[in-house]
């Protein structure tokens, strides 16, 4: 007996302890306080999928009563956006920023969705940015600015909005706005000027994977040697694109598929370019992504082009080059040294062309280089 | 004191303002299909889930009938929602076109402009989970290249 009851109190105690760590943790709690909302609206919050900007996932959903609603929850990596969402009204189109901290939600059924949100000062500053970029864009309208003019006097708005706000857990996002519209080097030295709660909050660790992703991409260019990758071939080897490189003064990689016609409508252009210069040092690597192989072997068969032909099974196209649409191509050296991009992709295409006619004009000069 | 600041909101679902919206000139990638999901309530428990894509002009995107050996069909597929029956296929409302082509050696079934997918679901529990999620996987074609894409979607069924 005497053990049974010191076993309670420990556990009573352990109970506590528990509470108390989990009252430590960063949560929220919104509450709701809307004149006119009458009992039993089911209230949805729901939040941005950072990887698709059009889907939402709902978070959780609360009922009102007595003009009451009330959320709790955590939000992940401490900021994001979110919306209120009811079957009854329209949706909440312009995001609520939400960090961990308690906050209020207060207005008139009447005029839902436009409510207030208090106790979030990420959600003010959003307001904040919102409002200079309505009054600049008024402001550009007005003296009929040109786009270059209209871009860069926002840019130089915005760059110094963020300086003055390192610390703040929306300057990321502010950031990746600007993404589009100026440069790396420049996008770097905002980043790394941040402070390490904006860094390690979700806008600023998606910003850093945007940023290290651009960098990736920006070292595939002219003049750099191609990423290492392997193919299968079919025969059933793996060989690496350094070795396949090698067999050849200058390489073409077709990226191409069995189910893509207009890849396949051009194995006569290809084919005659590669029966002029392949004594010369020209080769052709097709680079096919086929998910089904026996597709892929079939269309081999039927086409019966005399060059090499590797499967993607690595997904080379897709995660390193990006590669949105095919036919792609590339031009690769002997030691895999990029001579001319033209893909269709983030990667910004350079050097001589590689499509159609023009392909001769580039092979026959850099066979003879 | 802060002045109470009102949000205005449009009725769509919802999207980040754009800060550069329109003025950005930096190259973009085509995007020759553009999609859009709606449901339709046919019964209290009845709905139809609209998948829309709108195709640009001189570019195709292909049917689930396409033959093996073709280009790559429409796939569309559902996450679980143990509240959600299926009914039946996938059906396409559109202006389906064959046309043989040598290249493949297979009949291809295309639509261009627009086409519809139209799913059937019933709702077990009118009080469960009313949200059905899922992809799009298709390809889209017009005389010189080929995309491939995926497309989520959740759509709450109301």
């Amino acid at each position: 007996m005497k053990k049974y009851i010191s076993a309670l109190i420990l556990s009573a105690q352990f109970g506590l302890m528990f509470q108390t760590i989990a009252q430590t943790q960063p949560q929220f709690s919104l509450y709701g306080q809307i004149d006119g909302l009458q009992d039993g609206v089911k209230i949805y919050l729901v939040k941005d999928k950072p990887s698709n900007k059009k889907l939402l996932d709902t978070v959780s959903v609360a009922t009102s009563k007595d003009g009451n609603f009330y959320f709790t929850g955590k939000v992940p990596d401490g900021i994001g956006f979110y919306y209120l969402q009811t079957n009854a009204v329209a949706a909440m189109t312009q995001g609520l920023v939400l960090v961990n901290a308690n906050m209020k939600l207060s207005g008139d059924w009447q005029s839902w969705p436009m409510i207030k949100l208090t106790g979030s000062d990420s959600h003010l500053q959003y307001l904040e940015i919102l409002k200079f970029n309505a009054e600049m864009n008024a402001k550009l309208k007005t003296e009929n600015a040109d786009v270059a003019t209209a871009k860069s006097r926002k840019a130089n708005v915005f760059k110094s909005y963020i300086n003055s706000h390192l610390n703040s857990l929306i300057t990321p996002f502010v950031i990746d706005q600007l993404i589009e519209t100026i440069e790396m080097p420049e996008l770097k030295t905002l980043y790394d000027a941040l402070g390490q709660d904006a860094k390690n909050a979700s806008f600023g660790l998606s910003l850093d994977k945007k940023l290290k992703r651009a960098e990736k991409l920006g070292a595939i260019k002219v003049g750099s040697i191609i990423p290492h990758f392997n193919l299968t071939m079919a025969d059933g080897t793996i060989a690496s694109i350094k070795s396949l490189a090698a067999k050849n003064k200058i390489t073409l990689i077709d990226f191409w598929a069995s189910w893509c016609k207009p890849c396949r409508m051009e194995n006569p252009n290809l084919t005659e370019v590669y029966n002029a210069y392949h004594d010369k040092g020209f080769g052709i690597l097709g680079i096919s992504s086929d998910k089904k192989a026996e597709l892929w072997k079939k269309a081999l068969a039927e086409d019966k082009t005399p060059w090499l032909h590797g499967l993607d099974t690595e997904l080379a196209g897709q995660n390193i080059f990006e590669i949105k649409a095919i036919p792609s191509y590339m031009m690769i050296d002997q030691e895999g040294k990029i001579l001319a991009l033209e893909l269709l992709s983030p990667i910004k295409g350079d050097g001589p062309g590689l499509r159609g006619k023009v392909l001769h004009e580039t092979v026959k000069k850099l066979v003879n280089l | 004191m802060r002045k109470m600041r009102l949000i205005r909101c449009l009725a769509m679902t919802g999207v980040i303002i754009l800060l550069f919206a329109g003025i950005s000139t930096k190259a973009q990638i085509v995007k020759p299909a553009s999609w859009s999901f709606t449901a339709k309530k046919v019964k209290a428990d009845l709905y139809e889930l609209h998948m829309t894509a709108i195709i640009k002009d001189g570019w195709a995107i292909y049917s689930q009938l396409t033959p093996e050996g073709g280009p790559e069909r429409t796939v569309i597929s559902f996450d679980k929602n143990a509240n959600l029956l299926l009914g039946g296929k996938v059906k396409e409302m559109g202006t389906m076109k064959k046309k043989h082509e040598e290249v493949f050696a297979v009949d291809v079934h295309y639509f261009e402009h627009d086409v519809s997918f139209v799913q059937l679901l019933k709702i077990k529990n009118l009080k469960g989970d009313r949200t059905i999620k899922g992809n799009v996987n298709y390809m889209v074609c017009d005389k010189s290249q080929c995309i491939t894409d995926e497309v989520p979607f959740s759509v709450l069924l109301k």
